[in-house]
């Protein structure tokens, strides 16, 4: 397991880093390399918002566009599959579940 | 209780009867009266033409004064008994020349203008006794005093009488016969409703621990037999919906109990002695996930007893079918993944309604058939415009459903496995919201469940949505 911000050259690290730079046009060449659109959308989101809790409902209705209470699910397969790809096989993690709240993305200082 | 007295059936239909038949006593009381009076006095007329006859015989041989002698035998020979004759000759000039037995008679009968004709006939009071006279002009065969005016007349005062007291026994016959049919139309009008009043106290016995009575149709009248079958189906309704609210009322405490009581358990256990802050956390963090469970619960019911009330309206707009199970199945891509479960569109159809309502209805099916799929199978969307207007959605999985179970699948809080009640579950609330939603869009919603095949039906008519 390596430590993002030693090896510097993950991918994850190279976004975790220009989080506070414009970054639109970056999202867009990664999008290719992460994977689903959604999922994709489910870390900008995260990032976007990061230290801050987001429920799940919020989750389904920012990124999928449910804006009702629905299968809550859903967000936890899709928080697991993100998570395979930035957190598994790094350290520190960046995605916290906060039980009973949702989740968010915090860098640990 | 006077309002409902003055509305009573009973009284309307005795009245109405009483009314009829005194109407027609009455016609039938008159009738009768006048063909006897018509019968007395065609008898009457017929002993007065007979006497006039002779008269006219007699005057017709006379040819001198000396003859006017036998004309006197024969008015005395006439006037017997009952029987009046009178006999006025008149002269040319038309002047009495010779008078009989004139004395009884009115003058509009035997005056001097009687000559004139035409004959003329009165009933007449005389000494207490009635009298109904005729005339008759007669020629005579005498030079000087060619005409004469023959007058008949008959007592009838026995035969008035008669009529005086068979007229009081009519009207006394009408007046009892017609109290008679009134109280006969009461009695009438009492038995006849008698299966109301049955109805009544059959009616008297539902209440609501009681729904189960029926009124006993099989000893109703046929007019009444019917409505009998629509009260009894009413109340089969009502006990149906009765059932069922009860049922959800019960369900309601049922599942609030439970997430309740862990809470309860979970801080009072938390409470009995001093924790860790991770502990607190910790047990914080289990009660807002049950509360939050619990509000789910709390909004859905809300959403159904407003749709219930019919307090929402929803939205009339252009919907996409297939984009929006497209959306959907964006959504469930991840769940379906990681199940080894394959999503499958087909067709597209665009109907009117509430987007978001519509989504919240297909989503429930959706999660619920992916939830049921067995790994490896498909879940199969699919879209149809059979023509007439209609849009028809079939959701359908690989699965079966226990027969048992697909009539009361839409219920509130009904799980076909009694023993799941876990989060992911949901409450059982799924089905009935969409079940709602589809009916607020004018739609129905059916499922059948055969051989290893589960299908959900939505079916759309032409116009969908409820104008708001």
């Amino acid at each position: 397991m390596a430590d993002r911000f030693d090896t510097g050259h993950s991918f994850a690290v190279w976004l975790i880093e220009s989080l506070k730079l414009p970054i639109k046009m970056e999202f867009h060449a990664a999008e290719s390399c992460l994977g689903p659109a959604k999922e994709f959308a489910l870390l900008e989101l995260l990032m976007r918002r990061q230290g801050e809790v987001l429920p799940r409902s919020l989750i389904a209705s920012q990124i999928w566009d449910m804006n009702f209470d629905s299968d809550t699910n859903v967000i936890e397969v899709a928080v697991r599959r993100l998570r395979s790809k930035v957190d598994d096989d790094f350290e520190p993690k960046l995605i916290q579940t906060v039980r009973g709240m949702g989740y968010k993305l915090e860098v640990p200082e | 209780m006077s309002l409902r007295v003055a509305n009573s059936l009973t009284l309307r239909i005795t009245l109405l009867f009483a009314t009829a038949s005194t109407i027609v006593l009455l016609a039938l009381g008159f009738l009768i009266r006048d063909s006897i009076e018509k019968h007395f006095e065609e008898l009457d007329t017929a002993a007065i033409s007979s006497n006039l006859q002779l008269a006219e015989q007699t005057l017709a041989g006379i040819q001198s004064n000396s003859e006017l002698l036998s004309l006197a035998n024969m008015v005395v020979a006439a006037s017997t008994g009952d029987n009046k004759l009178a006999v006025v000759v008149f002269d040319r000039d038309g002047k009495s020349y010779f008078s009989l037995g004139g004395r009884d008679f009115p003058t509009y009968l035997l005056g001097t203008d009687a000559r004139n004709g035409p004959e003329r006939s009165a009933i007449w009071e005389e000494n207490g006794k009635s009298f109904r006279g005729m005339t008759k002009m007669v020629p005579t065969a005498m030079q000087e005093a060619p005409t004469a005016v023959a007058a008949a007349a008959i007592d009838i005062s026995h035969h008035q009488h008669f009529m005086a007291m068979f007229q009081v026994t009519l009207w006394w016959f009408v007046a009892i016969a017609a109290l008679l049919m009134g109280f006969l139309g009461w009695v009438a009008a009492r038995h006849g409703l008698a299966p109301l009043r049955r109805i009544q106290q059959d009616a008297s016995a539902v209440s609501a621990t009681n729904l189960g009575q029926r009124l006993s149709v099989e000893q109703l009248p046929a007019e009444l037999a019917d409505l009998g079958d629509t009260i009894n189906s009413m109340l089969a309704r009502l006990e149906v919906s009765f059932e069922r609210l009860s049922d959800f009322s019960a369900d309601i405490a049922h599942e609030l109990r439970t997430p309740i009581s862990n809470m309860m358990t979970q801080t009072q256990v938390a409470l009995s002695k001093p924790r860790t802050a991770d502990e607190y956390h910790e047990i914080l963090a289990s009660n807002a996930e049950e509360l939050e469970r619990m509000a789910r619960m709390i909004s859905d019911m809300l959403f159904l007893a407003k749709a219930d009330h019919g307090l929402i309206s929803p939205h009339s707009e252009q919907v996409s079918l297939s984009s929006e199970f497209g959306d959907l199945f964006g959504f469930y891509e991840a769940l379906a993944d990681e199940k080894s479960v394959k999503l499958k569109l087909s067709g597209d159809a665009s109907m009117s309604g509430d987007k978001l309502m519509l989504r919240r209805a297909f989503s429930n099916l959706l999660s619920n058939a992916i939830r049921h799929t067995a790994s490896g199978e498909e879940v199969s969307v699919s879209i149809k415009n059979p023509g007439n207007g209609e849009t028809d959605i079939e959701i359908s999985n690989p699965g079966e459903i226990p027969s048992e179970h697909l009539s009361r699948l839409f219920d509130r809080f009904y799980r076909v496995d009694p023993s799941r009640h876990e989060a992911s579950d949901g409450a059982g609330l799924g089905l009935a919201i969409t079940q709602s939603i589809v009916q607020m869009h004018g739609g129905a919603i059916s499922v059948q469940s055969s051989g290893n095949m589960t299908r959900f039906v939505i079916r759309f008519p032409n116009k969908p949505v409820r104008s708001v």
